[in-house]
């Protein structure tokens, strides 16, 4: 049976120890994710944006097992990644994949192009032998890339191209998921729009699932289905993409949009702008993490990790401004989860 | 997404039509840049004449190196004897051009054994890290403990004079400098993105390490293979001298320099050119591992 979902993140959390060289010292930790749940459905696009530091780019690499997992799950298909042996989540690799942020540090310097597309492609035999040449010319005309560019190396290339060439890395395997972290940020605008467009065609063509993780919130409005926010290890909105545009709840995505800039000079910009630099995140703020910058601070904030709760359809944020639940032991759990 | 071709494209491609695309390779770049350096083609020089004399020596030297000519011995160099004789009248240029063949080759030899024992072992530390390499340094650590030379001489001592002997312990005496600096390139890249997006595509361990990490660090290899082969010349030279290395009659440089030095007041061209042998070969190495780092790593000038 085929299900809706084709991942759920669950309580995911991604603790990375300091190294300190004293003895007999309980060892503190760098929380880069600390309890991040989501769902994202097949064929469909979420974004996850926030600031750099935020735990977005460990949320992706801990998806696809890059770097461990500290706690929590993620069901890909059903199946725990989390928990999965190295040798059966190598043989799931095709599935997934990823596009990293800088299409210069991605691409081995030392392999021709066609043999950076094609490695995996014969390692997971995907392709019978007699194929492979014209499935690699192939992939590569789908990504907009002349298949005579198969023995040149990557750094021939503008970033554009390059960034092509791992989106062709990644499309040879015939994935079903793929990570985008950070696709476009290191290419200029005229080129972004190139490679968003890219992705979206071959989303439209290949019904690819895509977490697109950014700090660009016009390129994830543009590709998104869902979007959401994160700020110091937690996810704190989420919701459809039109909802959360339309009527952002949580102070820190208010503060995001104010920050988007607009193409007319005659429209008045009400930035929301945030005092101080994000919190260490070996050791957070207490109750609300978001308390120390949040315009509209209230006392309850430092005594209490406000709950992810649904306020509209689709819709969910953590914010003390909205009413909490009533139902206290609902709300234990999550809390206890903040607190270690 | 598809291209349109513009007429200036097409008139470009007719242009060009059947002509191959020149592919330029890290490799040659880094060989563009070495071409432009003086010192390091110099060194390269005296390396492929030391080459020339080790592979055709039989044809260059114009005695045998084990032949004793009495009536000529103790001359200094004339044109009959160019860099003169010994005190059992063995032609002293024949026996250098024979002792490039020994010493090129057994450093060859010695090098390649200490990559295949402590270059491996470095890159599976470096690779594995944690346990593994904690286990595998600490074990380097012990040999390195001790002064090389002396580690060296310990070893021929225990195992005797001869070819396989002496590079065992030239292997083993480099064999933890090597994996430390292994382990430093492997390092290096393990953490860089290319690693981790083929970590992505499901690259299996060895291939990642083999295609992916070796490669990527091969320049800063070279370099050290380079600057080990002069290291490892001098190693032999020296055990040599001490008397722990090659037997006699072997027209290896050390035992040449060693033979001559009791005569050395009187006759200084039976040290002279042993030495120069030495002093050359090995600055050659140098000089060309110098250039090759600056070839491979531009920023670095």
């Amino acid at each position: 049976m085929e299900n809706q979902d084709i991942l759920v993140v669950k309580n995911l959390k991604k603790y990375y120890p300091v190294r300190k060289f004293e003895l007999g010292r309980e060892k503190s930790f760098v929380k880069a994710v600390d309890d991040v749940s989501f769902t994202i459905r097949r064929g469909t696009t979420m974004g996850l944006v926030g600031e750099s530091g935020c735990g977005k780019t460990t949320v992706g690499r801990t998806i696809l097992r890059l770097h461990d997992v500290t706690a929590g799950q993620v069901l890909f298909d059903g199946q725990n990644l989390a928990k999965l042996s190295t040798r059966t989540l190598r043989k799931l690799r095709p599935q997934m994949q990823m596009i990293f942020q800088d299409p210069y540090s991605s691409l081995s310097p030392r392999m021709p192009v066609g043999e950076i597309i094609g490695e995996a492609v014969r390692e997971h035999k995907i392709v019978p032998k007699s194929q492979y040449k014209s499935y690699i010319a192939r992939v590569m005309r789908d990504c907009g890339l002349q298949p005579q560019y198969f023995h040149r190396y990557p750094h021939e290339f503008s970033g554009g191209q390059r960034q092509r060439i791992c989106i062709a890395r990644a499309v040879a395997l015939n994935p079903r998921f793929i990570i985008c972290d950070e696709p476009v940020s290191a290419l200029d605008v005229s080129i972004q729009a190139q490679i968003i467009n890219l992705m979206m065609d071959l989303q439209d063509q290949f019904g690819y699932t895509y977490l697109f993780i950014s700090h660009d919130l016009s390129v994830v409005e543009h590709i998104s289905d869902t979007i959401g926010v994160m700020y110091l290890g937690n996810i704190v909105e989420m919701g459809d993409k039109k909802s959360v545009f339309a009527n952002p709840m949580h102070p820190y995505t208010r503060s995001l949009l104010s920050a988007v800039p607009v193409s007319d000079p005659d429209v008045k910009m009400n930035r929301i702008i945030l005092s101080g630099e994000m919190p260490s995140p070996v050791n957070p703020p207490s109750g609300c993490k978001f308390r120390t910058r949040c315009p509209n601070v209230m006392k309850i904030c430092a005594e209490k990790a406000p709950v992810f709760k649904e306020y509209e359809a689709g819709h969910s944020v953590a914010c003390h401004l909205y009413p909490q639940d009533e139902n206290e032991t609902v709300n234990e759990p999550h809390e206890n989860g903040q607190e270690k | 997404m598809a291209k349109r071709m513009t007429p200036a494209i097409a008139r470009f491609k007719k242009k060009h039509a059947g002509k191959t695309i020149q592919v330029s390779t890290p490799g040659k770049e880094a060989w563009r840049r070495l071409r432009r350096n003086r010192t390091a083609l110099l060194g390269l020089a005296i390396i492929l004449l030391m080459l020339i004399a080790a592979i055709f020596a039989g044809w260059i030297a114009p005695y045998e190196y084990q032949q004793q000519i009495y009536a000529d011995a103790y001359q200094t160099p004339n044109a009959r004897h160019l860099f003169g004789t010994d005190n059992f009248g063995r032609d002293l240029f024949s026996r250098c051009v024979y002792g490039a063949r020994y010493s090129l080759s057994l450093g060859l030899m010695c090098v390649i054994a200490s990559f295949l024992t402590g270059g491996m072992l470095g890159v599976i530390a470096g690779y594995f890290g944690g346990r593994v390499d904690n286990l595998i340094m600490r074990f380097m650590d012990m040999f390195q403990a001790i002064p090389q030379v002396m580690l060296a001489i310990s070893i021929t001592a225990a195992l005797g004079n001869g070819i396989p002997q002496m590079i065992t312990a030239i292997t083993v005496s480099t064999m933890p400098t090597i994996s430390k600096n292994c382990r430093a390139a492997i390092l290096n890249v393990k953490n860089a993105d290319y690693v981790e997006s083929s970590r992505a595509i499901g690259v299996g361990r060895w291939r990642m390490i083999f295609r992916h990490m070796i490669p990527n660090s091969v320049g800063v290899m070279v370099i050290f293979v380079v600057g080990l082969m002069g290291a490892t010349i001098n190693m032999m030279a020296s055990l040599s001298y001490l008397g722990v290395g090659l037997n006699p009659p072997t027209p290896e440089w050390g035992l040449i320099l060693s033979d001559g030095k009791g005569f050395f007041t009187a006759y200084p061209h039976m040290v002279l050119f042993p030495s120069l042998m030495i002093l050359f070969t090995i600055l050659a190495f140098n000089m060309l591992g110098d250039g090759l780092r600056d070839a491979f790593d531009p920023r670095l000038k």
